[in-house]
């Protein structure tokens, strides 16, 4: 047998870049990401400052709705609105107004937008928290579930369920639970937010699981498909030859499936921006969903403005946490940086 | 399941080992044994049924396929397919399968160390469930009282609480990467941040934490660089002897299998055809063995012609009644189509399945080829490569390289992966665009507007997505066909004849043909348009010993036949001496040694091209 | 856990099939036959489904000769459902074909190009896919009181990125094939190699894709009109019935809960039958 010549080259061991550049490269990294989102930001507020210039009617009838104004009114508002300034310098004014937190009033009964928002944050602030936390703590595990017993009974059960609840939009399952909770088996109440926590809780349940429902059906697809991909790589193969407990392997699967899962929580979040104010609509929940589909049917520029704005801006930062996350998550990334 | 300790324990066993998939058989009637501090090699080409043997052995199977037989490692029986509890039990201490790609036979997510430590854990684990159950066995036929406690630390020889803390994990994960070479600091890097050496050392000591009765390496040096393959086989052998272990190499390359095994199996299409003391190997008794040591290339010298095996290996299912290797066999009679020979003992340890193994095989002395001493000087070579540079995402790949192919002339450039020839190669072919440099071709400089498809072309590497899965062949050349000048096109039959395929293959689909047919077609695709210069991306590399002298001795023909000139880029030093007149040995993005392949190959002057011909493992 | 729980795991390695009966495959052309029956023909059996019948006024179901019973405009549920079909699963069929072509051809584009033409269409991609369909749909469509096929038209903007999205990273992992550039090679043009080439090996992605988009176009429609967008008031749809029939979800949830049924099963036949295609396909895909 051959001599051993077990030499290990020293410069092996350090890859070619390393330390110095690491902390550069993820700053320079982020900072892209930043202005990326800036910009993005910033091109959706100019769309939403020209709904009201481009859609159909006067600007002021826009403005002030439908009720008859007097001439120094709309006098006033011109003025108020620099409506005689280029469209540029309109677009500042606005944008600086809008950054100031004076996002205007309703045209329904001249409450101002912040107010609305204010009451109205916290239901769909804790619906969506409620469905979330619902569907991730149910989906990821029926997610690892259905991979592990993949093409089994259980994993054509939970991918079949998992593709109604695709194919179910929110308000169609809202009605459906409607009909059974609130007046077949009349244990929920059937509209409001309630009054008090504990009220408010129990008023949004069945709003929350109509909203999870969607979305976990969404999120055990993802895990389903990212740990079926983990469970047939390599790393779990040459785990299982060495004896590894099973517990254990699923851990180190599921620590590696869940980058891509964690991913689109950007588009996870897009999703439960939409069928919130489907959700709300159905349950008659006074929520900014609802209110957004009223202020739509109003034509409440001032408060679709500031709502549009506010769901954009919440995706556009939440995807960017995300987009910052992925680095902490996958270190095999931050060398492909390096590089 | 049948789980019983036996007296015999020194030793590692498989008897009428099968592996049923839904085709048909895949592996058939394996046995062998091997004493623990043995090395047993399995070589047989893809298809053979090597890599599935060991996944039965070690109880990973895919599910669709069926294990039959027993194995009996260290004492303990299998009988397969075997539960899953047995083999929980039994892999980690009983038997562990070291796998081929280290790049993907770690978690990407997860320190080295503690990988290292999972396999230390559950080893830990495993040797206290089976303290247990020995301790307590004896405890009740003593009728000794004693407390668990102790009795489990008798079976890990722990200090007695049987769960090792943190420190005494990090010591023992720093010694097991100490045994592979490593400094302990590596336990804190990620697989990423390592070379693929080290990864397979890292993947060694994960293997071999649990110390392991069997080890069994499938292709463990395939993925690796040939000066990486050196030293971690020695690892492997070395921490063998150490670890008093049974070993299983599983390879295709024979080479390997001579230098690292004492024992040695030779299957083809499911079944062993030879088998006994690997020193045999000198003297093949199977006219398969005799043809796959023929056509591997020798590095000391130039073959006039290779030694082919004709045709291609039967698939599952799809296997001719008698004996399997009967279609591609000079030697066959009547009798090998009709009936499956036996392996039978024949002299020197050694048994054969084959009905004429009194026959001594007449092994074929190819004639050498007398070499250029000089290469040609002319005064306007077809490519001239001067000063390239190009540069990705800030790191170069290619500083400066310049090299010559003269007319009708065959030039290797070998390297090791990341070293730059490939970049080299599709620079040239204008794949990449170079960042400063020249490509002058036939004295015309080459830029992205004036080149055409009858100048240069490529076969790459991988037959199987060489072709457009959707086209068949025949559409595929036509189409190729129509980029030749008006008065050289040729037809698709032409085409077909010139690399070897029947007329009829024009009618099928890429997936309807062997990882050899694709390449011809590959070729044939690349020469529609004419061209003079042919670059020959690894394009042998992907492909079986027997396939590859095939294609080696094809290129050799078309050369000929077309004055083709050739740029042929591979790592592989034996097969680039059989093609190529002259050599590039590139490095680091740089020309580091040229001239002609004997001479560089026989007296390297350069230690980095001293460091790749030793580490040549034939 | 029970030691052998990851075995399973290892069963869709490549090669090995995980035989799958037909059954879904059957059930979802039935469900979807059936549907393409009630598109086609709806308006002939039931003329008129929308008139309104105050006579009639609101009957529960199981009333004679009304299934289903009627709305508070005394319209029949059967009827409505059936006739309300077309409008339903047209105008998404349009969307998804749409958003198929535009999506494909750009998606191609930025795939195969890469450089300018890939950034700027990358940048528009995310300015879309940063808003949520319902609230782009909902926003613009309702403030402009957009008509049904102009609601179909915004509803193919919106879906694009997601296609040129998928359709480019098909044609990013395809391009460094061999065969890719064996054909860059022969200086094809790049017409050929996009259209000729790549094209016929995403077709897979393409077909799943479609469907994926159908089934979602159908949802997004159904809800827009559920808000009171893009279908007028009257008009024979799912969604439409859903928020007319809320109205009277106690006294009458056939009304309601028929469409949202209809809703839930048709996109359900297209979902599975996109993953019944794609388990067939990667069958076909040798070991």
């Amino acid at each position: 047998m051959a001599p051993l010549t077990d030499v290990m080259d020293s410069a092996d061991l350090a890859p070619p870049v390393r330390a110095t550049s690491t902390a550069g490269a993820i700053a320079r990294l982020i900072a892209w990401r930043v202005v990326g989102a800036i910009v993005l930001l910033a091109v959706i507020s100019v769309l939403v400052f020209l709904l009201t210039y481009i859609s159909p009617g006067n600007i002021i009838k826009n403005i002030t709705g439908i009720r008859p104004v007097s001439p120094r009114i709309v006098a006033a508002l011109r003025a108020q609105y620099g409506l005689n300034q280029s469209l540029v310098m309109q677009y500042l004014h606005w944008l600086g107004r809008f950054l100031e937190g004076n996002w205007g009033r309703s045209i329904e009964d001249q409450t101002s937008v912040s107010q609305l928002f204010s009451e109205r944050v916290g239901v769909t602030l804790l619906l969506c928290g409620l469905a979330f936390a619902a569907a991730v703590l149910v989906s990821v595990p029926l997610g690892v579930i259905a991979a592990v017993r993949v093409g089994g009974v259980l994993d054509r059960l939970i991918s079949v369920s998992s593709v109604i609840g695709l194919s179910a939009p929110s308000f169609a399952v809202g009605l459906i639970l409607l009909y059974v909770f609130c007046y077949y088996l009349p244990i929920f109440p059937s509209s409001g937010a309630g009054q008090g926590l504990a009220d408010t809780v129990y008023h949004l349940i069945l709003p929350a699981a109509t909203l999870a429902i969607g979305v976990g059906a969404y999120i055990v697809r993802l895990t389903r498909t990212a740990m079926v991909r983990e469970l047939q790589s390599d790393y779990v193969s040459f785990a299982r030859a060495r004896g590894i407990g099973t517990r254990r392997i699923l851990a180190t699967a599921l620590r590696n499936g869940i980058i891509p899962v964690i991913t689109t929580m950007g588009l996870v979040l897009s999703f439960m921006v939409g069928s919130t104010i489907l959700v709300e609509t159905t349950f008659t929940l006074p929520g900014l969903g609802m209110l957004l589909q009223s202020s739509v049917e109003y034509k409440d520029f001032a408060v679709v403005q500031f709502l549009t704005l506010f769901f954009a801006a919440i995706i556009v930062l939440v995807t960017l946490a995300v987009d910052l996350s992925y680095l902490a998550l996958s270190p095999e990334w931050r060398w492909q940086l390096r590089k | 399941m049948t789980l019983t300790q036996k007296a015999e324990l020194a030793e590692v066993r498989a008897d009428s080992l099968t592996v049923t998939g839904p085709a048909g058989d895949i592996v058939r009637g394996l046995s062998f044994s091997i004493p623990l501090g043995a090395t047993l090699g399995i070589v047989g080409e893809s298809g053979s049924g090597k890599s599935l043997t060991a996944r039965a052995v070690s109880g990973l199977l895919p599910a669709g396929l069926h294990a039959t037989g027993t194995v009996a490692i260290a004492g303990t029986d299998v009988t397969l397919p075997g539960s899953a509890a047995t083999w929980q039990r039994l892999r980690g201490r009983g038997v562990t399968l070291l796998l081929q790609d280290p790049f993907t036979s770690l978690s990407p997510t997860h320190r080295c160390g503690d990988q290292i430590a999972w396999t230390l854990r559950a080893g830990l684990r495993a040797g206290l469930r089976a303290g247990l159950r020995a301790g307590l066995r004896a405890g009740l036929r003593a009728g000794a009282r004693g407390s668990v406690r102790t009795m489990a630390a008798r079976g890990t020889g722990d200090r007695g609480t049987g769960r090792p803390s943190r420190a005494e994990i990090r010591d023992q994960v720093a010694l097991h990467l100490e045994e592979v070479n490593l400094p302990a600091a590596v336990a804190r890097r990620y697989p990423g941040e390592l070379s693929g050496g080290m990864r397979q050392r890292v993947a060694i000591a994960a293997a071999l934490a649990a110390s392991p009765r069997l080890l069994i390496a499938d292709e463990p040096t395939t993925a690796l660089d040939a000066s990486n393959q050196k030293d971690v086989l020695d690892l492997l052998a070395r921490l063998q002897a150490e670890h008093r272990m049974a070993l299983i190499l599983i390879s295709h390359d024979l080479g390997l299998i001579r230098g690292y095994t004492d024992e040695v199996l030779v299957m083809y299409a499911g079944r062993v055809v030879e088998e006994g003391p690997t020193v045999v190997l000198g003297k093949p008794v199977h006219p398969y063995t005799a043809g796959l040591l023929a056509s591997d290339p020798p590095m000391d010298r130039r073959l006039e012609r290779l030694i082919v095996i004709p045709g291609r290996v039967p698939e599952p299912g799809h296997r001719p009644p008698g004996c399997a290797f009967a279609d591609r066999c000079s030697m066959a009679s009547e009798d090998c189509r009709t009936a499956e020979p036996p392996l039978e003992r024949v002299a020197d340890g050694r048994a054969v399945a084959c009905f004429n193994s009194h026959i001594p095989i007449a092994v074929p002395d190819p004639a050498v080829v007398t070499e250029r001493w000089q290469r040609d000087d002319s005064p306007a070579p077809i490519l001239h490569v001067e000063r390239l540079v190009k540069i990705f995402a800030g790191r170069p790949a290619l500083s400066g390289v310049s090299i010559d192919v003269g007319d009708g002339e065959s030039v290797g450039i070998v390297g090791e992966s990341g070293s730059g020839k490939t970049t080299l190669a599709r620079c040239v072919a204008g794949l990449e665009k170079h960042d400063s440099g020249e490509i002058v071709f036939r004295g015309t400089m080459l830029t992205s507007d004036n080149r055409t498809a009858s100048q240069i072309q490529v076969v790459f590497q991988d037959p199987y997505s060489a072709l457009n899965p959707k086209m068949r062949v025949g559409a595929a050349l036509a189409e190729a066909l129509r980029t030749a000048p008006v008065n050289q096109r040729g037809s698709v039959g032409d085409l077909l004849d010139m690399v070897g395929l029947p007329q009829a293959f024009a009618r099928r689909y890429p997936a309807e043909l062997s990882g050899g047919e694709r390449q011809r077609v590959a070729i044939a695709r690349s020469l529609a348009p004419v061209p003079e210069l042919l670059i020959c991306d690894e394009s042998v590399s992907a492909l079986d010993v027997s396939v590859q002298a095939q294609i080696l001795n094809l290129l050799s023909d078309l050369r000929q036949e077309l004055g083709l000139s050739l740029m042929f880029i591979s790592h592989d030093l034996a097969v680039v001496r059989q093609i190529s007149d002259a050599i590039y040995v590139i490095n680091s993005g740089r020309v580091v040694e040229a001239g002609l392949t004997r001479d560089v190959l026989h007296a390297p002057a350069q230690d980095y091209t001293k460091r790749l011909v030793t580490a040549v493992t034939r | 856990m029970s030691a052998d729980l990851l075995t399973p795991a290892i069963a869709a390695a490549p090669g090995v099939r995980v035989r799958r009966r037909p059954v879904t495959l059957v059930a979802c052309l039935a469900i979807l036959g059936a549907a393409l029956f009630a598109v086609l023909f709806g308006h002939l059996l039931f003329p008129n489904a929308t008139q309104v019948n105050v006579l009639a006024s609101q009957l529960p179901p199981g009333s004679p000769g009304h299934l289903l019973g009627t709305d508070q405009l005394g319209r029949d549920i059967v009827a409505l459902s059936v006739a309300g079909a077309a409008s339903t699963l047209i105008g998404p069929l349009v969307v998804a074909g749409g958003s198929m072509l535009v999506g494909t051809f750009f998606g191609l584009l930025a795939g195969f190009r890469q450089g300018k033409t890939d950034f700027l269409l990358s940048r528009v991609t995310d300015l879309l896919l940063a808003l949520p369909v319902v609230l782009l749909g909902l926003v613009v469509a309702g403030i402009f009181g957009a008509s049904y096929w102009w609601t179909t038209v915004l509803l193919i903007v919106v879906f694009t990125p997601y296609d040129i999205r998928i359709v480019r990273s098909g044609v990013i992992e395809q391009v460094t094939k061999p065969y890719v550039e064996a054909a860059r090679m022969l200086r094809l043009s790049s017409w050929r190699i996009m259209f000729r080439h790549l094209l016929v090996n995403l077709w897979p992605l393409e077909r799943t894709n479609f469907l994926l988009n159908y089934a979602n176009a159908i949802i997004a429609m159904s809800a827009l009109s559920f808000l009171g967008v893009g279908v007028q008031e009257g008009t024979a749809n799912w969604g439409r019935q859903l928020i007319d029939g809320e109205q009277i979800l106690f006294s009458n949830p056939a009304a309601s809960i028929a469409p949202a049924v209809l809703i839930i099963v048709v996109a359900c036949a297209v979902n599975l039958l996109a993953d019944a295609l794609n388990a067939d396909d990667r069958k076909a895909v040798r070991p």
